[in-house]
């Protein structure tokens, strides 16, 4: 069995069975049909259950041996004591690969470890690539719109694989990233890993050409040497974000040395991820923030920054922020200084961050940005307070128009203005290939507020944060993976 | 190698302080100039032959942390501070010496820890950070994972908060970055060559002169895991 052959089928199956569907709304034999078939699964979806049937609208087949064609890939939803026989069934009708969702096996103790050491000896046997047991599902939105999880959740296709021992933070995952406008590519939950591991996942996604971001939550790692292996090669090519849950179990009482005793906090992992160019993120959430910039922006060459605010206190937050998470938030050089002097009144504070004051003309704010990313010493920069105008309008628009003050004119004008800074600010990052993280309040209540200007970022997975500390740790995490990059290439 | 076959021989499971930086000088890693001795003339033949002033140190079986015990006399200047602390230390009721060390007084003006620990999943890893008694106050260290290639190494150095100490201050020059990183691949490929080997401390590795040098070594010895 080529391991990573079988993956590439299990990601792209032209039919799928569910064995152990069920009628009984609220069972997850029930929800998982319902889930592949709400995602819009392309292929023919074959319901398996003796007592026959049919779930919503689709015919339940008896037996695995009665679907009239042939099979890519199995999800397996039995009581645990079935499912090696299910697995032996499916075997005999060439499916190649199944997914077990079933629990009850290794993670309950000696019993569960022996049904699980049958199952991946039947699954031996039947020469069958085994995702689970204790398996929250897959997705693979692209090419076969399959969406197969115990969560409800349905991203549009895209290039973030997300990898994850547990299948509840998939699945949350997968959420915050579909109601950001996120695309994913893969969605793989471990489960036991019984037979496949993560690290067949990490190789498949080296050469998966949807993948272009690989985020991981990982608990335990089973084989160190081979996740060092397939982690250098995949991070010279895709960052590889990764969040570790539980630490590592080195038992702290028995060690002799100083070395010894300070071992078991997790450093050798948080170092090990840094000599391997893996982005350790804190929490999900980091991990996400520093997803949406890999996945739409350019890496900073550097880490110089800098800063464009909207006046006071929020400039001076994200340069406070920037010296905390490592950045240098440079000088600016004199020709700088002279391109912002011509663009912008004579009272401007002329430093980093540029602070142009309330009230200034949007024109200036995005030529400041312009201005920034020309400057030679500026690596990546952050604008704050992205949306003001669709704001002000919405203070406006209950108005009507008098012939002294024309309120719609302005609200064209102030809508028009943020759309163009929008498209300005996307040609900026296209142009000179430098990350632009933005920092707005307006993100908070941007969908119900429908401000324009926001959403329609979002839509080009141009993330905005909220504070400026956000995209600060996140400007240092790219720059630090392409130090690391640029490591390698030194030789 | 043959200090390791020895010490496993006698059954013990730490290698002396003497034999530990004999084992860490074989890889290149500067150790202090020291010698063991068992007699007070001997004593005082090591130390102006090391040159004044000195440190002497007990040492005998299973004794690992000779500060606790009253078992190093500091900045010995002549022949007569070197024989009254030989008689102290060999008097020493706490523990029993077996043989005293005589080494170069390293005054240093900071101190790092360099040291080895055996991961169950990565294998050895090296572990650098802040030494001395700020080594268990602060925990800034960090690890890798060997072997180490020259960057590892050079990350490792700007990956402790307290970095600023391998930089130039109050007049001393900053720390011989390039010295300090074979130091750290060299303590990487002491836990590959050698499975027997469970830890290492390197505690402090003192900075003369922007040079780092051992002053204080223990390797601790496993069932070769």
């Amino acid at each position: 069995m080529d391991i990573q052959n079988r993956i590439r089928t299990m990601m792209n199956p032209k039919s799928v069975a569910i064995v152990g569907a069920s009628k009984t709304i609220g069972k997850w034999g029930f929800t998982f049909v319902n889930h592949l078939s709400q995602g819009g699964y392309k292929g023919p979806i074959y319901p398996v259950n003796p007592s026959g049937g049919s779930i919503i609208g689709l015919k339940v087949y008896k037996h695995i041996n009665e679907i009239p064609a042939p099979v890519d890939l199995a999800f397996i939803l039995l009581p645990p004591q079935m499912v090696s026989n299910a697995i032996a069934e499916c075997g005999k009708k060439n499916i190649p690969a199944c997914i077990v969702i079933s629990a009850g096996f290794k993670e309950l103790g000696t019993n569960g470890k022996q049904l699980e050491d049958e199952l991946v000896l039947t699954a031996g046997e039947a020469d069958m690539a085994i995702l689970g047991p204790n398996c929250g599902g897959i997705s693979s939105p692209y090419p076969m719109s399959l969406y197969c999880m115990m969560q409800p959740t349905f991203p549009l296709p895209g290039n973030i694989a997300i990898l994850s021992q547990s299948g509840n933070i998939a699945g949350s995952i997968q959420h915050i990233l579909w109601k950001q406008d996120f695309g994913i590519s893969r969605c793989i939950c471990l489960g036991n890993q019984s037979q496949l591991k993560a690290e067949d996942f990490l190789e498949y996604f080296i050469t998966d050409e949807q993948t272009h971001v690989v985020i991981a939550y990982l608990e335990s790692i089973s084989d160190g040497k081979r996740f060092r292996d397939v982690s250098a090669r995949l991070t010279r090519i895709k960052p590889f974000i990764l969040v570790k849950g539980g630490q590592t179990e080195k038992g702290i009482s028995a060690a002799k040395s100083h070395t010894g005793a300070i071992a078991g906090s997790g450093a050798i992992f948080e170092g090990m991820c840094r000599q391997l160019g893996i982005i350790l993120a804190d929490d999900v959430e980091d991990m996400l923030d520093t997803t949406a910039a890999l996945i739409s922006q350019p890496l900073p060459e550097n880490n110089r920054v800098g800063i464009v605010a909207n006046g006071g206190g929020w400039g001076v937050l994200a340069a406070d922020a920037c010296v905390k998470a490592g950045l240098n938030v440079v000088d600016l050089p004199p020709d700088t200084l002279q391109a912002l002097d011509q663009r912008l009144p004579a009272w401007w504070n002329r430093q980093n961050p540029v602070d142009l004051v309330a009230g200034m003309s949007r024109g200036a704010f995005f030529k400041a940005a312009e201005i920034l990313c020309k400057c030679d010493i500026i690596d990546g920069l952050i604008v704050l307070g992205f949306g003001y105008n669709n704001a002000i309008v919405s203070a406006l628009s209950s108005h009507t128009d008098t012939e002294e003050q024309n309120f719609s004119q302005y609200i064209n004008d102030a809508l028009y203005s943020d759309e163009r800074g929008m498209n300005f600010l996307l040609d900026l990052i296209q142009t000179y290939k430098k990350p632009v993280l933005l920092a707005s309040e307006f993100i908070v209540g941007a969908d119900n507020d429908k401000n324009e200007a926001v959403l329609a970022l979002r839509k080009k997975n141009i993330l905005i944060y909220l504070s400026p500390r956000k995209p600060a740790e996140v400007l240092a995490r790219l720059a630090a993976y392409k130090h690391y990059l640029k490591s390698l290439d030194a030789g | 190698m043959k200090i390791i076959d020895e010490a496993i021989k006698r059954g013990t499971k730490t290698l002396s302080e003497y034999e530990s930086k004999q084992l860490l000088s074989k890889y290149g890693i500067p150790v202090t100039a020291e010698k063991t001795v068992t007699t007070e003339d001997d004593a005082i033949a090591a130390a102006s032959q090391i040159g004044y002033p000195v440190v002497l140190k007990g040492s005998g079986a299973e004794i690992s942390h000779k500060t606790e015990l009253d078992l190093i006399a500091l900045n010995l200047k002549n022949e007569s501070d070197v024989r009254q602390a030989y008689q102290k230390l060999t008097s020493n009721p706490k523990a029993k010496v077996n043989e005293v060390l005589v080494q170069q007084m390293v005054k240093g003006d900071r101190e790092l820890v360099v040291g080895l620990n055996r991961d169950p999943q990565f294998g050895p890893c090296v572990m650098f950070g802040l030494g001395g008694i700020f080594t268990e106050i602060l925990e800034d260290v960090t690890f890798r994972v060997a072997p180490l290639t020259r960057w590892d190494a050079m990350d490792a150095m700007d990956d402790i908060r307290g970095k600023k100490i391998l930089d130039a201050f109050r007049g001393k020059p900053p720390v011989d970055r390039e010295v300090l990183a074979d130091i750290l691949i060299a303590v990487g490929k002491i836990g590959l060559d050698h499975d027997q080997i469970d830890e290492i401390d390197i505690n402090p590795l003192k900075v003369l002169n922007g040079k780092p040098i051992a002053v204080d070594a223990l390797v601790v010895l496993g069932n070769g895991r």
